[in-house]
């Protein structure tokens, strides 16, 4: 397999823990060489363009800069990241705002191009490589992917804003059957979780009735805000995983230590997933 | 003639607000609108207008996620999520208060974590936010229980880099 260069982001060490470590172990098992971009810095959060366009612009580039000097793709476990990275780039392809940038960071050799880390299994020979440990088991997942990986589409030109698949397919890829449902990417309330919790306990609280009327045991999403906010504003006890969780069971490369760190004890869905 | 305002926002947010033909589905289509004391169809009609304090004193641009299923679903293309950050950032650099003062408080402590450590800091950047707006029992059990699963570190990391930062925020 390929070598990448990975932007892990702030919260992968933090609140996000179980997302950085099965990311990075299920990317070892499947033979990936990561990079990570050398004294990476915060991509910003949603606070850099709350508060000051310019310093949102700046502060994410400084990330591409750091990671021109290595060779492979940047891939962004993080939606918010992977949002901000991209708003970046694109300022950075064009010739009057590349020369602000460059004015306050120095040249740029190149621009390297940035994926959300789905994208890195969707590659048919990722894809040839996850059908060999299909799981057997009923559990269902609604595949949940919020909105920074999506929107603003004609910035990210990522994946259709009103109907995603990435996830959909990864889970499919090992034998994980998803639902069909409506709030695959409606906004979960994002950083208003601190400001004001009321307003993301009913977003979220939404978000998974209908997950479970859609027939779906858990939801699995990819952006460390979500997960955060759907599983510490529900009143009730759906378990809530990252995607790269999901992957390690199949490939039996899980570790007791994920599902230590979740807000929601996950381990009677996990116990089902195994069989 | 244009306002002055709507000259600016177009000009910033690299778009035409006076495309809006009043279809209204920004609101329809806006997961916070319930909660939002402006609601996007008006906040572009207010930018149209130039009525730019009411739109500085909303609840609206310190409630909007910046989720942007407006500027997806709109057929003028027109993004109200930019908009508001246009707003909030004129807000603060007019000294105007935030009606969502929380909402300040914590982008405020978070991009000062940037500025001090390169990375974002929970555990200091929260306790900022709490002395800012003065809300300390607010979801207290919850940071107690995110702390002892190891979600908040104590110590702080630094970037090397950690002046090419701050010559950033200096020259601002």
């Amino acid at each position: 397999m390929k070598k990448i260069s990975y932007y892990p982001g702030c919260t992968l060490s933090s609140t996000a823990y179980e997302y950085g470590d099965s990311a990075l172990t299920v990317l070892s098992k499947l033979g990936f060489t990561v990079e990570e971009i050398p004294d990476w810095n915060c991509c910003g959060a949603a606070s850099a363009k709350s508060l000051d366009h310019r310093l949102s612009i700046l502060i994410p580039a400084r990330n591409l800069k750091n990671a021109s000097k290595l060779e492979g793709d940047v891939y962004v476990p993080c939606a918010g990241c992977y949002n901000n990275l991209m708003k970046a780039k694109r300022a950075l392809e064009n010739t009057e705002k590349r020369k602000n940038v460059e004015a306050e960071l120095g040249a740029f050799s190149k621009v390297p191009d940035v994926y959300p880390l789905m994208n890195l299994f969707l590659d048919q020979a990722v894809r040839e490589e996850l059908s060999k440990h299909k799981l057997k088991t009923d559990i269902k997942v609604a595949a949940y992917y919020g909105c920074a990986f999506l929107r603003p589409d004609e910035i990210l030109k990522n994946e259709n804003p009103e109907l995603p698949v990435s996830i959909d397919s990864i889970m499919n890829f090992v034998g994980v059957e998803t639902v069909d449902w409506p709030l695959k990417s409606f906004c979960c309330g994002g950083d208003l979780s601190l400001a004001d919790s009321k307003v993301v306990a009913k977003l979220s609280n939404k978000i998974i009735t209908y997950a479970r009327e859609a027939g779906a045991d858990a939801i699995v999403t990819a952006c460390p805000l979500c997960q955060a906010n759907l599983e510490m504003r529900q009143s009730e006890a759906f378990p809530i995983f990252y995607f790269t969780e999901i992957l390690g069971i199949a490939l039996g490369v899980d570790k007791e230590a994920w599902w230590k760190k979740h807000l929601v004890d996950p381990k009677a869905v996990v116990k089902k997933i195994k069989g | 003639m244009q306002s002055k305002l709507l000259v600016e926002v177009n000009d910033v947010t690299e778009q035409q607000l006076n495309l809006c033909y009043q279809c209204q589905k920004c609101t329809a289509t806006c997961p916070v609108s319930e909660f939002m004391d402006i609601k996007p169809d008006v906040v572009v009609r207010q930018v149209i207008l130039g009525q730019e304090e009411p739109l500085l004193k909303s609840k609206t641009i310190w409630l909007c996620t910046g989720c942007d299923t407006c500027g997806s679903r709109c057929p003028n293309l027109i993004s109200v999520g930019k908009v508001n950050e246009f707003l909030r950032e004129r807000a603060v650099k007019k000294g105007i208060k935030a009606a969502v003062p929380a909402a300040y408080a914590v982008h405020a402590a978070f991009l000062n974590s940037i500025e001090r450590f390169g990375i974002v800091h929970e555990a200091s950047m929260l306790a900022e936010m709490k002395l800012k707006s003065k809300d300390f029992f607010s979801d207290l059990a919850l940071g107690i229980k995110m702390f002892l699963k190891g979600k908040i570190p104590l110590l702080p990391h630094k970037i090397k880099g950690l002046d090419e930062i701050k010559r950033m925020f200096k020259a601002k």
